[in-house]
């Protein structure tokens, strides 16, 4: 009697394994899974719309659920359910799901796992369907930057960089006849030989043009709203200028100041891998957090020398006690060089000294070591593109009082002037638009009433 | 008893949660509505039809028939799990049944009760439309499996041979399934014992 039973027990399964078999293998042949996100790319904690479509080319003969695995480092889709269920009889089912990438990157959805079960629940398949689908998140970045000079924004100064000088090259620029003191191979044979007379040919000169880009990241960089701080704007334009370089094919190199110490040292150099590594440097940035006791006490050489002469002048007991102080300048030379900007640009870009850009992106909180450090990059034939961060828009109630906003606006206009005056350098202020547009706006409207 | 399409019939109007419930799952559950003595009642799952329900019915009234008093307790057994579990626990539950009540029996009415008790396993497939075409497999199988059996039985003449052989049979006849429908649906490649990526 059991052998009867269990007979017809095992045929009973038998039939039915066989029967589901058939309608797994026809569902995963006539299915056809998409995953769908509605933008290829998000910017960090925005939420992203994904659509899970499966389709079938007949009738589901069982119940067919879809089920999708959210990448790591995506939130928020626990509130709806990533999984959708073509029942019995119909063809096609839809579901979305919204997820926020907290997290930078590139995020990859894996393929669909699509589960088909009989009604007794005895049999189960699992597999993997459909596409993957994957979305970039890009960090958090300000959108309304703005680049000039006094209120007005000025285009991009990148990419052209005519030296004006002739010299050894390989374009022709001239011919000019010989003069004592040319070297012989410089002899244009061919011209000589039709003019009569010794003639040499001049060439452009051709320099390979090195950019290095020194970005301040110390804990003053940290001003203003989450999003929209300092170092986002000065880190966008540095992804601009390095951006414009690499297009130009040039040899592009990043340092990145911390608070007490260089963070970042990639040397000028060319090559997508270069250009790769110092855009993820520069989206690895983060506001450095070291103590800033006493950092800003520091005097800088120009500082020393210019309290050293009015100490000098003034003949009172005072001046008298402090002069030995600041007289000997060597010493403070010294103490600037803890100044980690200046010490950069000393110890690091002075050594491509030649041929070289340097382009600063660093606020007001130093202005005396901005200054120092300038001069010290723009020694010899070298140029200056100095990107200055006024303060006073970028600190959280900054513009609260609009009076004295202006007032530390100008101060920091006649210091970007005080760059901009200097052979060779130029300096633009980065601001948000929409805050120096209040500040300004509403000085000219105080004006003109 | 009969059945009625609408779950939200007036007498089921007083229990909110099971009425919500039967709208939203009634396609993938599957499960009909009974309307015993007034009351409509869904029952629990696609395989609960109610072609299983008087399959069972029919099974514990032979059970009574053949085995008397016990043998109907036996069948009420069978068809209360066959209403709170499903029918294949209401089919084994028959089958010890069966064996228990059938020291004595001819083999006549031992055909007919394992065919009562058979045919709740069959039941739901016959009645439904849909499955109806899973039949003839189950039917093919079992004569398969019970071919089989029975020349094991003659080969050997031991229970052990026979169980051995109809449990080994059955267990590599499924698991080729298994391996066909992996292969089949891609999930590994027919060359390697590898998971797909």
């Amino acid at each position: 009697v059991l052998f009867g039973g269990s007979v017809g027990l095992a045929g009973w399964l038998l039939g039915r394994q066989t029967q589901f078999t058939r309608v797994a293998t026809r569902t995963a042949d006539n299915l056809t899974v998409r995953v769908r996100p509605t933008r290829e790319s998000v910017v960090a904690d925005e939420s992203l719309r994904v659509t899970l479509t499966a389709t079938l080319e007949s009738p589901a003969e069982a119940p067919v659920t879809v089920a999708v695995e959210p990448p790591v480092g995506t939130t928020g889709w626990t509130e709806d359910d990533p999984t959708l269920t073509v029942p019995v009889g119909e063809t096609e089912a839809t579901t979305a799901f919204s997820v926020t990438c907290p997290v930078a990157g590139r995020h990859v959805f894996d393929r669909p796992l699509v589960t088909t079960e009989d009604s007794t629940g005895l049999f189960r398949s699992q597999l993997a369907l459909g596409n993957t689908a994957s979305v970039v998140v890009d960090p958090k970045t300000p959108d309304d930057i703005h680049v000039g000079e006094a209120g007005t924004a000025v285009a991009g100064a990148f990419g052209q960089h005519g030296t004006g000088d002739s010299g050894p090259g390989l374009t022709p620029a001239d011919l000019r006849e010989y003069v004592p003191g040319d070297p012989a191979d410089s002899i244009d044979w061919k011209t000589t030989a039709r003019l009569g007379r010794p003639h040499v040919t001049e060439y452009d000169v051709e320099v390979d043009l090195q950019v290095a880009i020194v970005v301040d990241h110390r804990s003053t960089m940290d001003d203003g709203p989450e999003g929209r701080t300092k170092l986002d704007y000065a880190r966008q334009v540095a992804l601009s200028y390095s951006a414009a370089a690499a297009r130009d094919s040039e040899a592009v190199g990043l340092y990145a100041v911390g608070d007490g110490a260089l963070t970042v040292r990639l040397p000028p150099d060319v090559g997508s891998d270069h250009y790769e590594s110092i855009r993820r440097h520069l989206h690895e940035l983060q506001p450095s957090t070291a103590a800033r006791l006493g950092r800003d006490r520091y005097l800088t050489p120009g500082e020393t020398r210019r309290t050293a002469r009015r100490l000098a002048a003034d003949d009172s007991k005072f001046s008298r006690g402090l002069l030995p102080f600041v007289e000997n300048r060597d010493q403070h030379v010294a103490d600037v060089d803890d100044d980690p900007l200046y010490g950069t640009v000393r110890s690091q870009v002075r050594q491509l000294a030649g041929t070289s850009v340097t382009v600063l992106v660093i606020d007001d909180s130093h202005p005396a070591e901005v200054r120092e450090a300038v001069r010290l990059a723009r020694e010899g034939d070298d140029y200056v593109v100095a990107f200055l961060l006024p303060s006073v828009l970028y600190e959280p109630g900054g513009l609260a009082d609009l009076e004295a906003a202006h007032e530390r606006y100008l101060e920091f206009e006649q210091f970007r002037r005080s760059l901009d005056g200097l052979p060779r350098v130029s300096a633009f202020e980065v601001a948000p638009e929409d805050r120096i547009q209040s500040l300004l706006g509403a000085q000219r409207r105080g004006t003109s009433a | 008893v009969s059945t009625t399409p609408d779950p939200d019939a007036p007498e089921v109007a007083n229990e909110p949660n099971t009425t919500q419930e039967a709208g939203a799952s009634d396609d993938q559950q599957g499960g009909d509505w009974l309307t015993i003595g007034g009351t409509v009642v869904q029952v629990p799952s696609q395989e609960t039809t109610i072609a299983g329900g008087l399959a069972a019915v029919v099974a514990a009234v032979t059970l009574l028939a053949l085995g008397g008093p016990v043998g109907g307790l036996a069948g009420v057994a069978v068809v209360a799990t066959w209403y709170l579990i499903g029918p294949l626990f209401a089919f084994a539950l028959g089958q010890v049944a069966v064996a228990a009540f059938a020291g004595g029996w001819p083999l006549t009415y031992l055909a007919v009760a394992e065919a009562t008790v058979f045919a709740v396993l069959l039941a739901p497939d016959v009645a439904s439309a849909d499955r109806r075409e899973y039949v003839p497999g189950i039917l093919a199988w079992t004569l398969v499996v019970a071919a089989t059996t029975y020349g094991a039985h003659l080969a050997w003449d031991s229970p052990l041979a026979t169980a051995a052989v109809l449990v080994t049979g059955v267990a590599l006849i499924a698991y080729g399934h298994h391996r066909y429908e992996l292969v089949r649906t891609s999930a590994i490649s027919a060359d390697e014992d590898t998971l797909a990526p």
